[in-house]
């Protein structure tokens, strides 16, 4: 009788050892594009961002003189905006199976900004959007700063309204709980995640629900706006 | 990948073969050579077995007999909400609905008496948990916030639901305190302790659930409120509080007098078979089947198939890289599924403020934002809760993704639709 020996690179139950990783040496073209497209390049440039929007942007609207209703309304539609962006940042480097360094700060910087984002765009839409869009005119006549009474009153609109003013407000509202624990399987429960391909494919399915519903939110969102007059900003 | 606990295994190149210790037996033999001893191949085998047995002797025959009581623990309670909705008088209900089931329940009782003598306990346990109830509901009562409705249940039962309610006769009184302890709080008592995890939490949570259906049916029969109770947000919430009083001391009273009495499944399931398949044909471990318990034998793996001996040692040898002890996926798991208990917390609500104006009302917290408010508001809190007990309970635990993505598709769905204009439309009318 003798004893059983396995070759060096052959696992028990017949599996091999895993590819040996591929060389990291790449050609000019593979270098430039890592240089273009390296964390700390995409971090200054996201700083250079904000700091330019936030510096250009805060005198601009102060000079405006915008009323506080207008101020949240900004705020509501950035937090939309950048939801959405941060859903999109999500699916492109949570749904692939790869990793590298790029797509993890990619997919950790998406996550924070889809909770900070989702939150903050629920929060104001309701406790200060939807209360100024649904408010009941006292003059039925001047429908110009109340939207709801004014897409009602026209039966060609009326859907927008009925539907989608109603589905909007309501579907909104799953992108944060949803939006949550995608960031924290990602920001806590990276190994596990990365590790269990059953687990990401849950994480996936939470984070596309919660992607799908922002769009249909901020979608519906940007068509009323066009649709109905907003001159309801415009009061104090 | 399997995983074997306690498995010390020797290397053929760390302990030299020597021919003069050659176990006779060929599946030991088999078993030693591939580098698992043979006495701890045999006593994982029947340590296995033997954990498996306890467990199935510590556990009574179950499913049926914990719906028959759960029913038969439910029926007055239901007859008195059907009652108040209208469908029929009490009397009528009793002949047709309580008096089966308490018939039932003895029945039951006598021919299963271990199970009786729990549902004996769980209704004592019924009985002073409606007392403590009672003392903050006679106190409301006294203080002139409540009214006592118990006497209409004594009118109804008795003088039927056209009679002039005063002045209200002592046999009433008599007649809706013996149901409201024996037939609703005893009764419901005998009902939990079919619940397989006892304790006050599960029993704050039995008292939640009968609590909002209280809350439904004053909100979906106007004309119970007329009869019982007026539907406000006082009364809905003294009305939970006193149902988790109820709860929490009939949880506590029947943790403390009653040994837990988890599920056990009477027939094979597909997933215990296909376990005890994987038992028998990988790791020549027995199942606790009864039949395997009377044979009691302990199977080793074939000598004749060496997939099983090699299955037991990728046990022992995980490939690289997948080798690392991995910590429990529970955290991951409560988390996006208290999202998703959110999601469906959200769509019932919607669904209920479109469907009822009362509800709507309840839940409009800033009348200028409508339900809206109160429907978000409460939902995240139902998400915030829901994910801080998931977090207590799966933290440590490693769970199947498979069957928790079951559960947060279904509990996203249910929110999805619920938010649906059209569907609740077609409820509202």
């Amino acid at each position: 009788m003798t004893l059983q020996s396995r070759p060096p690179g052959d696992l028990p139950g017949g599996r091999l050892l895993p590819a040996t990783p591929p060389s990291r040496e790449r050609g000019w073209r593979g270098r430039r594009a890592a240089r273009l497209t390296h964390r700390r390049a995409l971090l200054v440039g996201g700083l250079v961002s904000a700091v330019c929007a936030v510096g250009g942007g805060l005198p601009l609207t102060a000079r405006a003189g915008l009323t506080a209703r207008q101020w949240l309304f900004v705020a509501h539609s950035a937090s939309g905006i950048v939801l959405v962006h941060a859903a999109a940042g999500g699916v492109a480097t949570l749904l692939p199976g790869t990793s590298s360094h790029l797509r993890e700060w990619l997919r950790r910087a998406s996550a924070i900004t889809l909770v900070a984002g989702s939150w903050s765009a629920v929060l104001l839409g309701t406790w200060s959007g939807y209360p100024a869009y649904q408010a009941t005119p006292p003059d039925p006549g001047d429908l110009a700063a109340f939207p709801q009474a004014w897409l009602r009153e026209r039966p060609e609109l009326s859907w927008w309204d009925t539907f989608a003013m109603a589905w909007k407000v309501q579907i909104g509202w799953v992108c944060p709980p949803l939006a949550t624990a995608v960031a924290t399987a990602v920001l806590l429960y990276g190994s596990q995640v990365a590790r269990d391909r059953r687990l990401r494919v849950l994480v996936r399915v939470a984070l596309v629900v919660a992607a799908a519903s922002a769009a249909v939110a901020a979608l519906i969102g940007v068509v009323v706006n066009i649709l109905a007059p907003n001159d309801y900003l415009r009061q104090p | 990948m399997t995983s074997v606990r306690g498995f010390p295994r020797i290397r053929p190149d760390d302990a030299p073969f020597r021919r003069d210790r050659l176990p006779h037996d060929r599946s030991v033999l088999n078993a030693w050579q591939a580098g698992i001893r043979p006495s701890a191949l045999r006593l994982h085998a029947e340590d296995a077995f033997l954990e498996q047995a306890l467990r199935l002797l510590g556990t009574m025959p179950s499913t049926p007999v914990r719906l028959m009581l759960l029913t038969a623990g439910f029926a007055p309670l239901v007859s008195l909400g059907l009652a108040l909705a209208g469908v029929a008088s009490l009397r009528t209900l009793t002949l047709l609905l309580v008096i089966p089931s308490v018939i039932a329940g003895v029945t039951l009782a006598v021919r299963q008496p271990a199970w009786g003598r729990r549902a004996l306990v769980g209704l004592v346990a019924g009985v002073v948990a409606t007392a403590t109830y009672d003392l903050l509901r006679v106190s409301l009562v006294v203080a002139g916030l409540w009214r006592d409705p118990i006497v209409r249940i004594g009118q109804m039962l008795l003088a039927g639901p056209g009679a002039s309610t005063e002045p209200a006769a002592l046999s009433w009184w008599a007649a809706g305190y013996v149901w409201r302890y024996l037939g609703d709080g005893g009764a419901m008592g005998a009902a939990y302790v079919t619940v397989p995890r006892l304790g006050v939490r599960s029993g704050m949570v039995f008292g939640t659930l009968i609590a909002l259906g209280l809350v439904g049916l004053l909100a979906v029969a106007p004309q119970a409120q007329e009869q019982f109770l007026q539907l406000r947000w006082s009364t809905a919430l003294a009305a939970l509080a006193g149902h988790l009083i109820y709860g929490g001391v009939l949880g506590g009273l029947a943790a403390r007098w009653l040994k837990p009495q988890p599920v056990r499944r009477s027939g094979r399931s597909p997933r215990r078979r296909r376990a005890a398949a994987f038992n028998r044909s990988v790791q020549g471990w027995p199942d606790a089947s009864p039949s395997s318990m009377r044979s009691r034998t302990v199977v080793l793996p074939s000598p004749q198939d060496p997939a099983r001996l090699r299955a037991l040692q990728d046990a022992e040898h995980p490939a690289p890289g997948h080798s690392a002890p991995v910590s429990p996926n529970g955290g991951v798991i409560a988390a996006v599924i208290a999202a998703a208990a959110g999601c469906a917390a959200l769509g019932v609500l919607a669904l209920g403020a479109a469907a009822n104006a009362t509800v709507a009302a309840m839940l409009t917290f800033y009348p200028p934002g409508g339900p809206l408010t109160g429907t978000s508001t409460l939902a995240m809190l139902v998400y915030l809760l829901t994910w801080a007990n998931l977090y207590v309970r799966f933290a440590d635990r490693d769970l199947d993704p498979t069957r928790s993505l079951i559960v947060t598709v279904l509990l996203v769905t249910t929110g999805l639709l619920g938010t649906f204009p059209p569907i609740q439309n077609l409820l509202s009318g």
